[in-house]
């Protein structure tokens, strides 16, 4: 028997530790006042996330607002940073598509759907701030069971069609 | 979102709805939402007034909820509410080509959330208990399904009462059985329905559920129990009574559970008779003669009152089977059989010996009263007029009389002593009566037995014997599994006797030992010869249970079966089941049993039915086949009783897991009920009859 606890063979790390905290937070909140309610309170820390990665992003260029290409790379590279796998499929005046392959919230996102309101909040944010719009839909997770997310960011308004979430810039 | 629009659709909602601008100025309140502040209408006035917000709070909830199509949770004081909870309301941006509005929703209250999760949970609650409830009713409903299908389907019969002992349901056995129906049943007292007495006594028998509801136990039911039924006709039941009980223990009612055992009782006494009597003739049998003598040797030296056996040998009675056949042979004997019965006295034991030899035990008599019983049977013999075919047949007997006194000393010293008178009345020239004197022993003695006594020894010394084999037939390939050694010896002129004429003496004289000795070596020798030429030769060889008792024999077989070097499951012993074999001997026949049998010798258990001790044999000596004594299987196809009994010894073999044969198979209608029965192995003259050299065949 190992000595102390210290030298136990255990796979708790700080990033497990996190990724499976939001998931209980999250599979607590789905429970208790049900899938829409706790999406919507993922939302306004969704919100409140993309604001601060656009902050960030801004400074780091140096400037006020990004353009479409430096939202679509943004987009990208957010994701990247906290260990997802996005890429773009296709950028245009009226949209950016990207797919992924890996969930930054790894595989503790199964069944936590409303965990996607994160990249929702965060990507339809960045849109909304820098670009004055955008309408988030997401046509696969993984959260969901599929084997890649597949989101579209449209960034003009199509009054006639209700699909997605959309985000209004100030 | 112009407030008209809002008004057309929010006005009809339930939910208190509100239309602001981007400042939180309230642009339209649906009814709801009015209702809600007791009629107030909140139009024109600020949210932040009406929930109590004011600068930068107001502001960033303001642009938070701008910012998004979705739905934003939130909570906000004030609408009226009369506790200091704040209200959940979530709002959400609304955008058309030039305005963006906010549309607040109010939720109902965390404390009516709470009540409604509440009464949720009590209603999941519910419905799990009332789902387990359907469930439990379900599988109660099957279970008393399936215990009905059972109650119905039983082989026994099943009466159900209630706690005063009155029949409430009986399953279809229950009905066949009583003679009642039950819907006519239900309610009776089952002293009504189930209507016992003892067989023996015919006094009525005690009802064993009133000692079980009594008592609240299992009772079972008394020997000898006899069921009447409705319609009169009687069956011998056995049974048991079992209280029900309700969970607390407390008796609810009973269970009577009894079956028919009629047949099986008339079998167990058949058994018991056929152990004892002889099957033609019904008389008592040898063995129980026997028994009976060495009683009356016993009681003899004891008592002042003298008894006598009487030996009684037909004369010339071989010579009316050889020419008229064992047909008329039979009859003869039941005509004898019923003249002697007349003059036996109630006391007396009159018993068939053998083939035409009877015996007879008279208690108290002298020597002359036994002579007179003697002379009157004779006379009544001769009388005996029997006919057959229009020949007339009459029967004449020679009689050997031996006085049991106080001088006797065992019942084989008395047979042998009535048989030698009776060799003495046969030579004085039949039809005659002779007593024993101590002096025909060596007169007669020295005529017959030692002129046999002394052929045996001579044949053995000279390898005089004969063998012929018999072959025994597996009926599941119809092959011939083995053959059976049978010994053949002659007298001084050539001629050929039957076993029977010599082998009860050789036993009488302790001569079986070395005439099983000859036989096995002999057959030993001529398997090993076959085995050595690639011709495996199964034989069955005999072993009497002199022999097995004999400790010297035992030991000079042990000496052969260790010479022997075909393999050993080449060799079936077959032991004759005999008085010889005593149960002081039984222990040591049975470890000599298992020494070979783990060398792979076989071992048959010979004759199997007839003797009383057969099924004690069966517990005691490890054999592996059984052999169901011809007499059996001879008139199997007429006799229920026999076939009986052919079916049990089977029934018994196969749950011993022991293999059968039957012998004495003599035509195709035996065959074919054996084929039915299941018997393993048969041999009889159908099969074929013993031979001088064993070929292989097959039967058709």
């Amino acid at each position: 028997m190992p000595a102390d606890a210290a030298s136990l063979d255990l796979p708790l790390e700080r990033d497990l530790f996190l990724r499976q905290l939001l998931r209980e937070l999250a599979g607590t909140l789905e429970d208790i006042v049900g899938h829409d309610e706790a999406a919507g309170f993922i939302s306004i820390v969704g919100q409140n996330i993309g604001r601060w990665i656009d902050d960030a992003y801004c400074q780091a260029w140096g400037q006020e607002r990004l353009d479409r290409n430096q939202v679509a790379a943004v987009l990208v590279d957010l994701k990247r940073r906290i260990e997802g796998d996005f890429h773009l499929i296709s950028v245009t005046p009226d949209e950016i598509v990207l797919g992924n392959r890996r969930c930054p919230f790894g595989d503790k996102v199964r069944d936590r759907t409303s965990l996607c309101m994160m990249t929702s909040n965060v990507f339809g944010t960045l849109a909304a701030e820098n670009l004055g719009y955008g309408r988030v839909i997401l046509h696969e997770t993984i959260a969901a069971g599929a084997p890649g997310c597949r989101v579209t960011v449209r960034l003009k308004r199509d009054p006639d069609t209700s699909e997605g979430i959309e985000y209004f810039g100030d | 979102m112009r407030t008209k629009d809002f008004l057309d659709l929010a006005d009809g909602l339930p939910d208190a709805l509100l239309l602001l601008d981007r400042s939180g100025e309230v642009l339209a309140a649906n009814r709801a939402f009015v209702r809600l502040l007791d009629g107030q209408q909140p139009v024109g006035r600020n949210l932040g007034e009406l929930a109590e917000l004011a600068g930068a709070d107001l502001a960033d909830r303001l642009r938070r909820w701008a910012a998004s199509s979705r739905p934003t949770p939130d909570r906000l004081k004030g609408f009226g509410r009369q506790d200091n909870d704040a209200a959940r309301v979530e709002v959400r941006a609304v955008q058309d080509d030039t305005t963006r509005h906010l549309i607040l929703r109010v939720l109902a209250n965390s404390s009516q959330a709470r009540q409604f999760h509440a009464l949720n949970q009590e209603l999941a609650r519910r419905n799990a208990l009332l789902a387990e409830l359907h469930a439990g009713r379900e599988a109660l409903h099957r279970a008393l399904e399936k215990a009905q299908i059972t109650l119905m389907s039983i082989g026994d019969a099943v009466i159900a009462t209630d706690v005063d002992g009155r029949v409430e349901t009986m399953n279809p056995i229950a009905e066949s059985l009583t003679g009642w129906s039950a819907d006519t049943a239900s309610g009776q007292p089952l002293d009504t329905v189930f209507n016992i007495i003892n067989e023996v006594s015919r006094e009525p028998a005690s009802n064993p559920v009133t000692r079980c509801l009594a008592e609240g136990r299992i009772v079972g039911l008394a020997n000898h129990t006899a069921l009447i039924a409705r319609d009169g006709r009687e069956y011998v039941i056995e049974d048991s009574a079992a209280p029900i009980r309700a969970r607390n223990g407390e008796v609810l009612g009973a269970i009577l559970v009894f079956r028919d055992v009629t047949e099986d009782r008339l079998l167990q006494r058949q058994l018991g008779f056929m152990a004892t009597h002889d099957a033609l003739t019904q008389i008592y049998n040898r063995r129980h003669f026997e028994r009976e003598l060495e009683r009356a040797v016993q009681v003899g030296r004891r008592s002042a009152t003298p008894q006598a056996m009487l030996y009684i040998d037909l004369d010339h009675f071989k010579l009316v089977n050889d020419t008229a056949g064992h047909a008329v042979g039979d009859a003869l004997l039941l005509a004898v059989t019923t003249a002697l019965t007349r003059r036996v006295r109630g006391s007396d034991v009159l018993a068939r010996l053998g083939g035409d030899e009877f015996g007879v035990l008279l208690c108290s008599v002298d020597m002359s009263e036994a002579r007179k019983i003697g002379e009157e049977m004779l006379a009544a013999l001769n009388a005996v007029d029997f006919q057959h075919d229009g020949t007339r047949y009459s029967a004449a007997a020679s009689i050997g009389i031996a006085l049991i006194d106080r001088n006797a000393t065992n019942a084989a010293d008395i047979m042998r002593r009535a048989d030698i008178a009776c060799y003495v009345a046969k030579r004085e020239g039949r039809n005659k009566l002779h007593l024993y004197q101590d002096s025909d022993s060596s007169n007669a003695g020295s005529v017959s037995e030692v002129r046999l006594a002394n052929r045996i020894r001579h044949l053995l010394a000279t390898n005089g014997f004969g063998l012929v084999f018999q072959p025994i037939v597996k009926l599941a390939d119809r092959s011939v599994a083995r053959h059976e050694t049978l010994l053949r010896m002659t007298d001084e002129s050539g001629k050929t006797l039957s076993p029977a004429s010599f082998i009860p003496f050789a036993e009488r004289n302790g001569l079986m030992p070395q005439i099983d000795l000859w036989v096995v070596a002999q057959a030993f020798d001529l398997i090993e010869t076959h085995f050595r030429r690639g011709r495996p030769l199964p034989l069955s060889i005999n072993l009497s249970g002199q022999t097995l008792g004999d400790s010297a024999a035992v030991e000079k077989l042990r000496a052969l079966c260790d010479r022997f070097f075909a393999p050993p499951y080449l060799v079936e012993f077959e032991i004759t089941e005999t008085a010889a074999l005593a149960l002081a001997q039984i222990d040591q026949t049975r470890d000599f049993m298992r020494e070979l049998r783990g060398r792979g010798f076989r071992f048959a258990l010979d004759d199997f039915g007839t003797g009383f001790s057969s099924l004690a044999y069966l517990k005691y000596l490890p054999v592996d086949v059984i052999k169901i004594d011809g007499a059996f299987v001879r008139d199997i196809v007429g006799d229920a009783v026999d076939q009986a009994m052919v079916r049990s010894i089977c029934q018994i073999a196969r749950s011993l897991g022991k293999q059968t044969v039957a012998e004495y198979v003599e035509n195709q209608a035996i065959l074919d009920r054996l084929i039915e029965i299941g018997v393993d192995y048969v041999q009889g003259y159908h099969l074929g009859r013993p031979a001088a050299l064993p070929e292989p065949e097959t039967v058709s």
